[in-house]
């Protein structure tokens, strides 16, 4: 008895302190950088559960904006089905926080890259000038032919110059498409 | 970063230093307790190596030397500091062996001395090697802005607001309103608040909406972006110019909270990309006053000279010897969190996260911020 009491005492007191913090307080920790923003090791190293809580976060108005935003961003380091769903529906929200939008259409291009493309295009259309602009930056990234071809079609019809000046930028960085 | 091979000296004629433009009386200039000094330009040899010397002012409790620009695709930052005793001051190869830091930067490469008690500014001249990992030998130009103020436990920080278009996000969050605005006075409020232990105050805070291209800026992306924003505050008053936008992305999208430059950035230094801070306005729009706050107070703690107390990914840590070093990366995750490092830094205001504890300051890192050319 003295024993199990004993081990008990030292089970619990040898337990990182960390151990004792809830999964979705320790999510909005890594999300919570001045500077930093969350890698994917981090975030996988957390363990299980960790996508189901950033779309947790995403959803609670209450975890404050920059923190929702960057939980959105973050899914894009889990590339399942449920993630993409869930990103792709944030995307077509018009009535969704922009910043929300814009980090959801990173989240795709980064996780799924050229099979995205075509979950962006409402990013790319949206009357939203900056959601527009991070939807080519996004694209952009991809960096492949088929992101090319997306981009050069938008700078033809694109009516801000500032999207189309961010194009004009991005497509000098990519690879010519042979 | 290259290694050093061999160094092309300039010796910049410390005569010309004693003052180009020493200044006193400020005349509403802000240059009142600062002295200037022009030390030329250098070129770096095929390695990315060039020295400049500086000789401190009399009386001055602080050195920031600037060289650049040397634009957004090149990083610089200092091989090796020596000091008038020819001790070696920092070196960038074994910098958490010596009370010194170096940031290294993008376009323009500012180095503060002292940014800690253990390495206090003396007479005599120093040595700055710097390094820039340039694919070819580049000029650039360097000065130095001497604090010749005495130090004091009690001063002010002005503030400068330049609103981006941010009123959409945030109500009547402009030039004309903010004056007026609850939820800036109420985060000024908390600022002060937070400096308190630095023995700081906010000053004098004036506002006005950016006069130039609101779209691009509303959010910026990236470096470039930010340093060009940054350019635009052309005061060489002794005030924070503080940026407020909608957002700021890194260049995979993700959102980042604040940016000041540096650490340290150019205080009193119109014109640069170094000359203050970016802040998002991403905490006022949930009405959260006190994030909002910290993300102030923690920006211009670094524009000021101070660094995370421990870096994120547990690499490197300030210099002061009073604030703790996390060494704590239990699960292994290669990120030395909060909750990790609770009791190890994570309480202090330069935590690398806004954690909602995260607000305490050191004598150390007051004693540094006392001799920074911001403060008045």
């Amino acid at each position: 008895m003295l024993f199990a009491s004993t081990l008990a005492v030292w089970l619990a007191t040898a337990r990182p302190a960390h151990a004792e913090t809830p999964l979705r307080e320790r999510v909005l920790n890594l999300l919570s950088g001045y500077e930093d923003t969350p890698s994917a090791d981090a975030l996988h190293g957390l363990g299980d559960g960790v996508d189901l809580a950033l779309m947790d976060i995403a959803k609670d108005p209450a975890a404050g904006r920059s923190r929702r935003s960057n939980a959105v961003w973050s899914l894009g380091f889990f590339p399942t089905d449920a993630s993409r769903a869930f990103l792709l529906s944030t995307v077509t929200d018009a009535a969704a926080d922009s910043q929300l939008r814009r980090s959801a259409t990173w989240a795709l291009c980064n996780g799924w890259g050229d099979a995205a493309l075509a979950d962006v295009k409402p990013a790319l259309e949206s009357s939203d000038e900056q959601l527009r602009n991070q939807a080519v930056r996004a694209v952009a990234k991809v960096g492949s032919p088929a992101a090319r071809a997306i981009l050069q079609e938008r700078l033809a019809s694109d009516g801000s110059a500032m999207v189309r000046a961010t194009i004009t930028t991005s497509l000098s960085g990519m690879p010519e498409v042979k | 970063m290259n290694t050093p091979s061999f160094n092309l000296s300039l010796l910049l004629g410390s005569v010309l230093a004693a003052g180009l433009a020493a200044c006193s009386g400020g005349g509403g200039t802000g240059e009142s307790g600062l002295t200037r000094e022009d030390l030329g330009q250098v070129t770096t040899d095929t390695g990315g190596n060039a020295d400049i010397q500086f000789t401190p002012a009399d009386g001055a409790v602080s050195a920031l030397v600037t060289c650049g620009p040397y634009g957004y695709d090149v990083l610089a930052t200092a091989q090796t500091i020596t000091d008038p005793n020819a001790g070696i001051a920092y070196d960038y190869n074994t910098p958490e062996g010596t009370p010194m830091r170096v940031s290294t930067t993008d376009d323009l490469l500012p180095v503060l001395i002292p940014v800690s008690p253990d390495l206090d500014i003396v007479p005599g001249q120093y040595d700055i090697q710097l390094l820039l990992d340039a694919a070819q030998p580049t000029t650039v130009t360097c000065s130095a802005l001497y604090r010749t103020e005495a130090a004091s436990a009690s001063q002010t920080v002005d503030i400068h607001f330049v609103f981006v278009g941010v009123d959409g996000d945030v109500p009547d969050l402009n030039g004309t309103a903010a004056v007026d605005h609850q939820l800036l006075n109420d985060t000024l409020t908390r600022v002060g608040e937070l400096w308190s232990g630095l023995g700081l105050s906010v000053g004098t805070v004036t506002y006005e909406d950016f006069s130039g291209d609101v779209s691009t800026y509303n959010s910026v992306d990236g470096d470039q972006e930010f340093g060009d924003l940054l350019r635009t505050n052309t005061s060489t008053d002794r005030t924070m110019t503080i940026f407020m936008v909608s957002a700021i992305t890194s260049s995979d999208g993700a959102s980042i909270l604040g940016m000041a430059a540096g650490p340290p950035g150019a205080p009193a230094t119109g014109g640069t990309s170094k000359s203050g801070a970016v802040v998002t306005v991403s905490s006022l729009v949930d009405g959260d006053t006190d994030t909002e706050a910290r993300i102030i107070a923690h920006e211009v703690g670094h524009f000021m000279g101070l660094f995370h107390t421990t870096e994120k990914d547990g690499s490197s840590h300030d210099p002061l010897s009073d604030t703790p070093e996390c060494t704590n990366d239990s699960d292994g995750n290669g990120t030395y969190s909060t909750e990790e490092c609770s009791g190890q830094g994570a309480e202090n205001l330069m935590w690398w996260a806004a954690s909602t504890n995260a607000a305490t300051t050191s004598e150390n890192q007051a004693w540094v911020v006392q001799r920074s050319a911001l403060p008045q």
